[in-house]
């Protein structure tokens, strides 16, 4: 058991209502564990801005565990997480 | 419907000196070889440009282009791009902008509208269908670019006209002023001055004739299949239309990549304040799509309250938020907006403009230049009042205006006292507001693109969403490569860079195929159009290599290759230059370019059937 | 009832309507030939988007001299104007009667061109990113338009608690 403290960036917080959340971990979650908590607690608008409705695909973005940087669409979501870690949920978006 | 879908089968020509215009037909030839925007304004260029020429003389030539898909409704289909020998790189350069220029270009009959010569007074061209018209500007000369705007359609009663001009800054040849429509830029490398030169302020295009496509049905399976997945997708469905480019400011903040205070730093203590989220809850009034757009990123804003109350701006971007905000160390979005708005009426480059403003900034901290030398401005970093002032200057070119319009590299090497290291430029163009230190394959692309300080030929994206790890050296050849081979395409077809994740971030794809197909019915293949945007991409180099440009100018700018992120997540990092030389010999392999002089090869002109080329290059 | 419906404060001015129109009726792409309109004003521009409004009991049908009336609605789909091309005398007295300016004229057949909701199928909406077009009755619009104006209203008591 432990804590994380999440941090959204851009339009997640719009969807997510608050720019950082303190979430409880269970011993060894994974980080794509807790991207499933994250949208079970914030709802469909929440997980439509992360990932494509229509074929559940995770759009590709950053997720920082501190300093390191995972991406959806190459990185380690499996990496597991510990008590204290602060996670960045980055703008999933093209261009600019 | 001309030989393939999309074209309007015409290209028309300007002559300022003689106040005559003409038409030439677009050649098939042309079309297969070229496709459009970009491919059509290296092609024009290169054949009728001498090399050596003064950009802002009258041999210069000025065109605006269109793709096939311009006049469609092909998702973003309202870009369209302007090409000129630039005044800031002296090499070629591209700039496109948004909105609905370029449909009504099409719908006027034209896929390009070539501009030659110099008047000898200011003058304004009127484009309606097949008649043209060269008229007296004198009465809009020294008006801003929206004023310029709103007159004209007065003047002419055409509401529906669509206006290109340039503002009082192209008219004094500031060498980042741009080209305006709507309130959208042609933004970077200084084609403003070019037109300026020409003492050319506006062209009035109105279009009532058709664009066609071979097979509506087909047309519409596919678009309706891609606005579709456009609209599914959380960045271009989502992430663009809530908070526009500016949402990527707090994230790239994060990454410790966001260039601050001239590039001294990337991480901006105050990002918060400048944010998209920001934006959004203060000043945003109502979001706005280009032409034919459904991903809406434009946000109007209105500041109603403080120093700045009553600015009514489309935008700012991402772009303009770095360049007056974190790079000027100004944590004021009303004084962003306001900078914005100023630049769009003076006639501009915002990034241009931000980064002469915090070079001056840097200059100024250090001692130098002095208050004296700045017109009694006191340009700390930060003081938002001074930059408004500075920005007004430069745009009249008054009192150190005059020095900065001549863009940061050349105000450097005038001023000397070590300040080259704060010319953050790269071939003479202000880098854009994303970090080369801080994402390797961009910065390799960067070094070795055509137009130098764009973040518009190689690409941040992919290795900002972790597509491509930023960290590492490993595969970056191929990334620059490949991000520039998708934009090359894509400003031929033209599309907009916020439909690159659809597109795709790396490479060419069967996304780019389809559409350029079902628009021109040329049955084109993957290898076709790979060697398409490989011809484009050498035409543009063999433009700048008979210019004189070799190997030892793909570099990047000096403080990328010397100084390492001081502080933050991306700490320690920079490109030593010994590693930047290392990626270039892939980069030149994977390119078929000389390695010793960075010239295309012949064998590598003559594949692509740019024989000429070949025969200028190897005399 | 089909009617296309148009919640403006919603629309973005993208034009993909005026692009999606005529592609369907004349099978081209041109602004000209479209039956809904977004007008542009100002610098920056803003922008209002138009379109025939389905009438209940049309004005331009009452002002219309001819007899049958050449521009009716269509009862078949429940909204829409239609054209009676050969009883039509082009005299533009619809034009001259609409409240909302929401009739043009086709520059090529010389002839009133007003929305006829696609004949049920209305392409525009389709395309209309914002969802500024809607499909169906008056009360499909009234719901849309409630919608967003409860969603400011509690937007406002949300910052309140923010704060």
């Amino acid at each position: 058991m432990g804590r994380v403290k999440v941090k959204f960036f851009a339009h997640l917080r719009q969807a997510a209502g608050t720019n950082e959340a303190d979430i409880e971990i269970r011993e060894g979650e994974t980080v794509e564990e807790l991207i499933k908590t994250l949208t079970e607690r914030f709802g469909a608008e929440f997980e439509s801005r992360i990932k494509d409705p229509t074929t559940g695909a995770f759009a590709p973005f950053l997720i920082m565990v501190g300093r390191e940087e995972i991406s959806t669409v190459r990185g380690d979501l499996k990496h597991r997480l510990s008590d204290g870690d602060v996670v960045s949920l980055l703008e999933p978006v093209g261009g600019g | 419907m001309w030989t393939y879908g999309g074209y309007a089968g015409r290209i028309l020509r300007l002559d300022m000196t003689n106040w005559k215009s003409s038409t030439t037909p677009l050649t098939k030839e042309m079309a297969r070889l070229f496709l459009g925007g970009n491919g059509f304004g290296a092609k024009i260029l290169y054949d009728e440009v001498k090399p050596g020429i003064d950009p802002l003389g009258p041999e210069n030539k000025y065109v605006f282009a269109a793709g096939p898909i311009q006049g469609t409704m092909v998702p973003t289909a309202g870009r369209s791009g302007v090409f000129t020998k630039s005044p800031l790189t002296g090499y070629f350069f591209d700039a496109y902008g948004g909105g609905s220029f370029g449909p009504e270009m099409k719908y006027a009959g034209y896929d390009a509208i070539v501009v030659e010569g110099r008047s000898e007074k200011p003058a304004y061209v009127k484009v309606f269908d097949d008649n043209v018209e060269f008229k007296d500007a004198s009465h809009i000369w020294g008006k801003s670019t929206y004023e310029t705007q709103e007159i004209l359609r007065k003047d002419l009663a055409e509401p529906k006209a669509q206006i290109a001009c340039i503002g009082p800054a192209g008219e004094r040849l500031v060498r980042f002023a741009c080209t305006i429509w709507g309130a959208r830029a042609a933004g970077r490398g200084g084609n403003g001055a070019v037109l300026g030169s020409k003492r050319f302020k506006a062209i009035v295009v109105r279009g009532t004739k058709d664009v066609e496509v071979p097979d509506v049905e087909e047309f519409l399976r596919v678009v309706s299949d891609q606005y579709n997945r456009i609209k599914a997708n959380p960045g271009t469905g989502k992430a663009l239309p809530t908070l526009g480019t500016p949402g990527v400011t707090t994230t790239n903040n994060q990454l410790g990549i966001l260039g601050t205070r001239n590039w001294q730093s990337e991480v901006f203590e105050e990002v918060e304040k400048i944010s998209g989220e920001a934006m959004r809850s203060r000043l945003v009034v109502r979001d706005k799509g280009c032409m034919a757009c459904p991903i809406y990123c434009t946000k109007l804003t209105y500041v109603k309250t403080g120093p700045y109350a009553g600015t009514f701006d489309e935008g700012p971007e991402y772009e303009t938020i770095f360049a007056f905000g974190s790079n000027c160390g100004v944590a004021s979005l009303e004084m962003i907006a306001r900078a914005d708005r100023m630049s769009d009426e003076l006639g501009v480059d915002t990034i241009s403009a931000g980064a002469v403003i915090s070079f001056a900034m840097e200059c100024y901290e250090k001692g130098i230049l002095s208050k004296q030398e700045t017109d009694g401005l006191d340009l700390r970093f930060g003081n938002d009042a001074a930059l408004i002032q500075l920005l007004e200057k430069i745009g009249r070119r008054e009192g150190i205006g005059d020095l900065l319009a001549e863009g940061a590299a050349r105000a450097a090497a005038k001023i000397g006292k070590g300040s080259e290291l704060y010319a953050v430029t790269i071939k003479g163009l202000e880098n854009a507001g994303h970090s080369p230190r801080g994402m390797k394959g961009y910065c390799l692309g960067m070094a070795t693109g055509t137009r130098g300080g764009s973040h518009q030929d190689a690409r941040p994206t992919a290795e900002r969403i972790g597509k491509s790890d930023r960290k590492i050296l490993e595969g970056k050849p191929e990334y620059a490569v490949g991000t520039q081979s998708a934009t090359t395409i894509q400003d031929s077809m033209c599309v907009c860079r916020m439909t690159e994740g659809i597109y795709g971030l790396m490479e060419i794809t069967n996304e780019h195929l389809n559409i350029v197909n079902v628009v021109t019915g040329m049955n084109l293949t993957l290898p076709e159009l790979v060697d398409i945007s490989d011809r484009i991409w050498n035409l543009e180099r063999s433009f700048n290599c008979r210019e004189g440009h070799r190997r030892e100018h793909d570099v990047q700018a000096k403080r990328f290759m010397k100084e390492p992120i001081p502080e933050g997540p991306s700490k320690g990092m920079y490109m030593p230059p010994e590693e930047l030389e290392m990626l270039k010999d892939k980069y030149y392999d994977l390119r078929g370019w000389d390695k010793k002089t960075g010239i295309p090869t012949k064998e590598t002109l003559q594949r692509l059937g740019l024989t000429q080329q070949a025969k200028d290059l190897y005399k | 009832m089909t009617m296309l419906l148009i919640a403006a404060e919603r629309c973005t001015g993208c034009r993909m309507c005026e692009l999606a129109c005529p592609l369907v009726h004349e099978k081209a792409f041109n602004p000209e030939k479209s039956r809904i309109w977004i007008e542009f004003q100002g610098m920056p521009e803003l922008y209002y988007p138009n379109a025939c409004r389905s009438c209940g009991k049309p004005p331009c049908a009452d002002a219309c001299p001819t007899t049958p009336k050449s521009i009716y609605r269509d009862e078949r789909v429940g909204g829409g104007m239609k054209i009676l091309e050969d009883v039509c005398i082009r005299c533009g007295r619809c034009i001259e009667a609409c409240p909302f300016a929401a009739i043009d004229w086709h520059p090529a057949k010389n002839m009133p061109l007003v929305c006829d909701v696609c004949d049920g199928d209305p392409e525009c909406v389709k395309y209309c990113s914002p969802q500024a077009l809607i499909v169906g009755g008056k009360t499909t619009l009234a719901a849309e338009r409630r919608r967003d104006f409860g969603r400011v209203q509690i937007e406002k008591v949300k910052e309140k608690f923010s704060k």
